[in-house]
């Protein structure tokens, strides 16, 4: 699989390439730049402030919803590209029932927004 | 005194240097046959060089070619959108028009401090600007420019694209919650989202292309458009792809995630120095991996007529998409982020699906003009 000049050979080949690009990049800018004295530079940014307290933010995920049907449409959707793979193998008759699980598709949408809309997100 | 992030960095340069030299090793004993042929080649048939294996690697569709992309859109972005407002952009560097500016920028930002903030989580801070770069450029392996300039020319390139293409929001949200900072966790935050519910239309508008030209590899696909470009039966799919490849990329009318007159940069904000360059670099370069996917999925890839060679005529189209996706920068206002989920569930899907629901209503008479 693995082979010499072959695709996958490649393609790790650009994967490490890239890392050792990356973290090249980082390094050098390190060892070239200078190191500003003070630990104030360290502080979370806040726009200035010195900021109180917490150290992790807790924060409402409103649009979470929206996450999990992004679950079910990818799954859906690979299964569009098993499909769509072989759709002039197909007849009419046969990629109507795709289309049926296409169309089933757009209630929960409808639904979500529609929920979303009520609660006011 | 010396803080924690000053250790912290010091230990960094000295197990990362022996990390990236081992790394170069490594890559130095694969590809060293390459390298022997090469040189062979090259004082016996110099032009035979272009169609090597390790040509397109580190050259043309490889590593050389997607930093330059880069440099180029950023200078032409900024003296285009400094046009657009009666600006003149950059105008000294390099003599004519500051044509060298985005040099002088990397220059600059190789000799700045990257400043790890105490409460961030230090090691995942630092790698994960090489993570999204790595994440960012990856995908480009797959994307062909002419029958013979594609590093690796795979049956499944598209799911393989969309596949790695689908890390980049687990990066960014790694990005934005090692920085411990509220402005990068609600960027990160609204990149997910975004993210999120515009991979779904990005990859229900690559079906079309799949179904017409019964293929998973992007050659395949750009190679069976030599009759009619894919544009002409997906119209819908193609303006879905081009709006949903502008709101994975984060720009402008899309770009929530940094909105810098709410969130400072968003999950940049703590970033300094190259490592911030490093995010912007991956930025760019997903810019031209995904304008030469949209090229070969709607614009007929190499196609064209033949007093141009195929490279040439990728290299124009994938020029003029990102002409136009750096023009949308001048152009629009910023949409909020329920109207992007609300635009991107509730238009986008519901358009690509018309599009699928033509294409097999018109299936009979589709066969004839493709291939």
């Amino acid at each position: 699989m693995l082979a010499p000049d072959s695709g996958p050979f490649w393609f790790l080949v650009f994967f490490m390439l890239l890392a050792a690009t990356g973290a090249g990049l980082l390094l050098l800018a390190m060892r070239l730049a200078p190191r500003g004295r003070g630990l104030l530079k360290e502080e979370t940014y806040e726009s200035g402030q010195v900021p109180p307290g917490g150290k992790r933010v807790r924060l409402a995920m409103q649009y979470f919803s929206f996450l999990l049907l992004f679950l079910v449409f990818d799954v859906v959707a690979m299964f569009l590209f098993a499909w769509g793979f072989s759709f002039f193998g197909y007849g009419q008759l046969q990629s109507a029932y795709m289309v049926l699980l296409l169309l089933f598709l757009l209630p929960p949408i409808y639904l979500t927004l529609r929920v979303a809309r009520n609660v006011g997100v | 005194m010396i803080s924690k992030s000053e250790t912290f960095v010091s230990k960094f340069q000295k197990y990362g240097i022996i990390t990236s030299i081992l790394i170069l090793i490594l890559i130095l004993y694969l590809i060293f046959p390459d390298i022997v042929a090469v040189v062979r080649l090259l004082l016996s048939n110099p032009v035979a060089v272009l169609g090597t294996g390790l040509f397109k690697l580190i050259i043309f569709p490889g590593l050389i070619y997607i930093s330059l992309v880069p440099l180029i859109a950023e200078w032409v972005e900024r003296k285009i959108v400094a046009k657009m407002q009666v600006r003149v952009g950059p105008l000294y560097v390099g003599g004519w028009e500051g044509f060298l500016q985005p040099i002088a920028d990397l220059l600059k930002l190789i000799s700045k401090e990257i400043i790890i903030p105490k409460n961030a989580d230090k090691l995942i801070f630092v790698l994960s600007p090489i993570l999204v770069f790595i994440i960012g450029a990856l995908p480009s392996v797959v994307v062909p420019y002419s029958p013979n300039y594609v590093i690796w020319n795979y049956e499944f390139g598209v799911l393989l694209f969309f596949a790695v293409l689908g890390f980049y929001p687990l990066a960014v949200l790694t990005a934005a919650w090692s920085s411990n900072n509220k402005y990068s966790f609600i960027g990160g935050l609204r990149a997910l989202y975004q993210l999120a519910s515009y991979e779904v239309p990005l990859f229900l508008a690559t079906l079309p292309s799949v179904m017409l030209a019964n293929s998973l590899s992007l050659s395949g696909i750009a190679a069976s458009q030599s009759r009619v470009w894919f544009v002409a039966f997906a119209p819908i799919s193609a303006v879905v792809f081009f709006v949903a490849m502008m709101a994975e990329l984060e720009r402008i009318p899309f770009d929530t995630p940094e909105a810098d007159s709410e969130l400072v940069t968003g999950w940049t904000t703590e970033y300094a120095g190259m490592a911030w360059g490093l995010l912007q670099f991956a930025s760019y370069v997903k810019l031209t991996a995904l304008s030469g996917v949209f090229v070969v999925l709607f614009l007929g890839g190499w196609q064209g007529p033949a007093f141009f060679p195929p490279v040439v005529w990728s290299l124009v189209k994938v020029a003029a998409v990102i002409l136009i996706l750096l023009l949308a920068r001048g152009y629009y206002p910023r949409i909020r982020i329920d109207q992007l989920v609300r635009a991107g569930w509730g238009w986008l899907i519901p358009l690509c699906i018309v599009n699928i629901l033509a294409l097999v209503a018109f299936q009979p008479y589709l066969a004839a003009f493709v291939r």
